[in-house]
């Protein structure tokens, strides 16, 4: 059996113990198009059920009958895994829970915007595309290469959409963060209105993205406060520089990186703050 | 005397190979990301140079931030 159809049978099972999930992580990856290895099932769970997953959990085919043993947490609240087995070499095989993840939504509004689709031969609900970049969004180097594919396929998806027709430009420009998305759009014509571009720099509170957008929608077009706030020295410039020039490809970039250290300081903070709550637990500080 | 003590100080000068020399970095790469992750107030100050857009597009700096970016259309992986 291949990984994918691990997932799959594994979310079937969940599914009928009456688990909700949505498969983030490496197989969501995999089912957006980036081929690579995965040995962990990566679930988000709706948190109305987590505190029946254990007695669930155990109830499924998944346990076999006997009682799945839990792997250590270091966000018991928000996080939990389970050992199902190991894999003929040797390596583990967990199987993970999120509650809610840090870097994401409730899950109600994720599961709103979940895609379906065939993955292991089965119908399987993932994070959106938007959502898995954003929980990719963590300190780790890793993820942020993962996010550079994602957001290329991300990219290739709206500018698709824009040339049959079904998203309208502005909605498909507040989306795009890729170099590749960016010169796709820029081929097509899809720049050269000023006013749809503006309409579109006024939908997305992405730095990167509006960094994209800004050369192509005038001096005086209106942006939104960022997430990340951009330095008004490059801000000022990129109102300015000629579209896709070598200059604002570059100042794409600054911005960019800028966003990575700043998400990445983010998430770093998170778990500091966990790790010394932990460590200092309440009924040590009376 | 230490070893950055014997270095030219125009090798120096150079923040990659300064990098490299004082054994900060590994490889060339390595050194690039650690210095574009800390060259913002280098990248303000030349943006607030007299140099011309087109100058700036071909300054070594913001020439490593293309390089180090999002891929391009001919190496996508599309």
């Amino acid at each position: 059996m291949n990984a994918a159809h691990r997932l799959a049978e594994i979310v079937i099972a969940l599914e009928q113990v009456g688990l909700t999930v949505l498969v983030m992580g490496g197989h969501a990856v995999r089912y957006y198009g980036l081929d690579r290895n995965t040995i962990d099932y990566d679930l988000h769970l709706s948190p109305a059920e987590w505190d029946d997953l254990v007695l669930r959990l155990n109830r499924s085919s998944l346990a076999g009958g006997q009682a799945l043993s839990e792997g250590t947490s270091w966000r018991p609240g928000s996080f939990r895994r389970f050992l199902l087995g190991r894999f003929p070499d040797g390596r583990d095989e967990w199987l993970e829970f999120w509650r809610n993840n840090h870097l994401l939504p409730p899950f109600a509004e994720l599961y709103g915007r979940r895609e379906q689709g065939s993955y292991g031969e089965r119908i399987i609900s993932f994070l959106s595309l938007p959502d898995l970049i954003r929980s990719k969004e963590t300190e780790r180097d890793a993820d942020w290469e993962d996010i550079s594919c994602l957001e290329e396929f991300l990219d290739n998806r709206l500018f698709n959409q824009t040339t049959e027709g079904i998203l309208p430009v502005p909605q498909a420009l507040s989306g795009v963060r890729s170099r590749r998305g960016l010169e796709s759009f820029f081929q097509a014509g899809f720049f050269k209105d000023a006013a749809l571009v503006g309409q579109g720099l006024l939908q997305t509170r992405l730095s990167i993205t509006q960094a994209i957008l800004l050369p192509f929608a005038g001096p005086e077009a209106i942006a939104p406060d960022t997430t990340v706030p951009m330095e008004p020295v490059v801000v000022n410039r990129l109102r300015t520089v000629a579209p896709a020039s070598s200059l604002h490809l570059a100042l794409i970039e600054v911005v960019r990186r800028q966003y990575k250290l700043a998400m990445q300081k983010a998430d770093a903070a998170d778990k500091q703050a966990i790790r010394a709550a932990q460590a200092n637990p309440p009924a040590n500080n009376p | 005397m230490p070893f950055s003590d014997l270095m030219l100080p125009e090798l120096d000068s150079d923040p990659v190979l300064h990098l490299l020399l004082t054994s900060q970095a590994r490889t060339v790469a390595e050194a690039e990301e650690m210095y574009l992750n800390s060259s913002l107030p280098d990248v303000i100050r030349l943006l607030q140079s007299p140099l011309s857009d087109e100058e700036l597009g071909r300054h070594p700096l913001l020439e490593m931030y293309r390089r180090h970016g999002s891929r391009g259309w001919e190496d996508s992986l599309l």
